[in-house]
């Protein structure tokens, strides 16, 4: 149930980004788009046929972890730290593909460089409101780079979160884990996919405006 | 000795209540992002109002020290330089009376003077703002173009699809001083041997052309060096309208004055 509610979310807001795909400008939000259609592909056609949707997984994060450090590199293109938030983001997708081909292996899940990237991904989403929260005037609740940061960082925080239980022994190997898991999963899904939705469709409405630290 | 156990559960329990704390924490925080943003954005706004209200009171109150000025200068060329020359003009023709055969230089001079006494008559006038209240913009503009002409060196045209414009006496005198500006500065260094005036009603706009054949120039460089053209902006601006200077096709410039109908 809480799979088909979940596949449905993801869905919807497919659906939406494809609706918003000539708006949104720039370019890289469509990569949202694109990384919503692998999603949902991921997710309905090859996690139900593999035996171990580890590895599909694992590979998946390969695909969203480069994608949305670039969104964000893009979102601070002006920043006078580019170099700083260049390397940061090299050494993020780096420690990805050695914690999935080296250390974890490709059959378990890379927890490590994946919690890694959720605080990498947390701290360029706060910096970027951080600066849209100083600017003299803007309106963000029309600004879709608005709603997608905010995305990331209620999606990212509860990730994050549930990462640290499968680090914790005494709740993961009890019968409530799969539980504990599936509600902080489905409350993360349901949080990031509404946001996002919500940016895709200010995509719509709003001019193309590059947004940077300033 | 026993060992303090923590239950499953309980820890369970804690990583959920620490993600809907984080959810409704994250909610807050949206809310309360947009809501202080927008009391931001209002700030900016009123204080960027407060801003434009102060210019355009500086403005005013520049242009009326400067129509002051202008009224002073046209009383002293009318009550004093204007009576001089008068009196010149009149001793002229005492002299001229009491000679049996006048000489061709006084004659050219009695001439002369009589001219001098009509251009500073209209030159008076012109910058005379209450004689601008009797009058309207086209008459005005009207006695512009024959004192210009008068010269014969530069032909001006003038025209109108009004006789009569619907504005207000206050901004036909800040129209006025904006196409005199234009033409002064046409005159002064574009030399054109002709300038045209078109007055034209537009849809909603009101629309003023002051064309030359003269030579063209580089508006950017002017604007910077000239406190005549960021005038005529600050004038065009206080009506409510829009200026610009555009280089016509063959030589010269067009200077446009665009005023929305609804400001007069």
């Amino acid at each position: 149930m809480i799979s088909i509610l979940e596949k449905s979310i993801e869905f919807i807001t497919l659906l939406i980004g494809v609706i918003s795909w000539d708006s949104c400008k720039p370019f890289y939000l469509r990569l949202i788009i694109f990384l919503l259609a692998v999603t949902c592909i991921n997710e309905i056609v090859i996690v139900p046929n593999l035996s171990n949707s580890n590895i599909a997984y694992n590979f998946f994060s390969l695909v969203d972890v480069p994608i949305w450090l670039y969104i964000f590199l893009k979102m601070h293109f002006a920043s006078k730290k580019k170099i700083i938030l260049n390397i940061i983001s090299l050494v993020v997708f780096m420690y990805s593909i050695i914690d999935v081909f080296f250390i974890t292996g490709i059959s378990f899940l890379h927890i490590n460089s994946l919690m890694f990237y959720d605080m990498i991904i947390l701290l360029f989403a706060g910096s970027f409101l951080y600066i849209l929260l100083k600017r003299e005037y803007h309106s963000v609740a029309s600004d879709p780079l608005f709603w997608i940061s905010s995305a990331c960082i209620g999606y990212h925080s509860l990730l994050f979160l549930n990462f640290i239980t499968l680090k914790l022994p005494r709740v993961y190997w009890t019968p409530y884990a799969y539980n504990v898991w599936d509600t902080v999963d489905l409350s993360a899904n349901i949080f990031y996919y509404l946001l996002l939705s919500i940016g895709l469709i200010k995509c719509i409405n709003y001019k193309s405006q590059q947004i940077s630290f300033q | 000795m026993h060992q303090l156990q923590i239950p499953a559960n309980f820890i369970s329990i804690v990583v959920i209540v620490a993600a809907l704390m984080i959810v409704a924490l994250a909610i807050f925080l949206i809310i309360f992002f947009v809501l202080s943003r927008n009391k931001q954005n209002k700030l900016f706004m009123e204080k960027m109002t407060m801003q434009q209200d102060f210019q355009k009171q500086l403005l005013q109150s520049q242009i009326e020290t400067q129509e002051y000025s202008f009224n002073q200068i046209s009383q002293e060329l009318h009550d004093n330089i204007g009576q001089l020359l008068s009196s010149t003009k009149l001793l002229l023709g005492i002299t001229a009376m009491e000679l049996k055969e006048v000489p061709d230089p006084l004659k050219t001079a009695e001439q002369t003077i009589a001219k001098a006494i009509v251009d500073l008559r209209s030159l008076s006038k012109s910058l005379n703002k209450e004689w601008l209240h009797q009058f309207n913009l086209i008459e005005n503009l009207e006695a512009e173009k024959d004192r210009i002409n008068a010269a014969r060196n530069i032909q001006v045209q003038l025209i109108s699809q009004y006789e009569k414009l619907p504005l207000e006496p206050e901004a036909q005198v800040m129209l006025f001083r904006v196409v005199q500006e234009a033409l002064q500065n046409s005159i002064k260094h574009a030399f054109p041997k002709n300038i045209i005036i078109q007055i034209k009603n537009t849809d909603a706009h009101f629309k003023l052309s002051i064309e030359d054949d003269g030579r063209g120039f580089n508006i950017e460089s002017a604007k910077k060096e000239s406190l005549g053209l960021r005038n005529m902006e600050h004038r065009t601006q206080l009506l409510g309208g829009t200026i610009e200077w555009k280089p016509n096709i063959e030589k010269g410039t067009t200077v446009i004055i665009s005023i929305p109908t609804k400001e007069m």
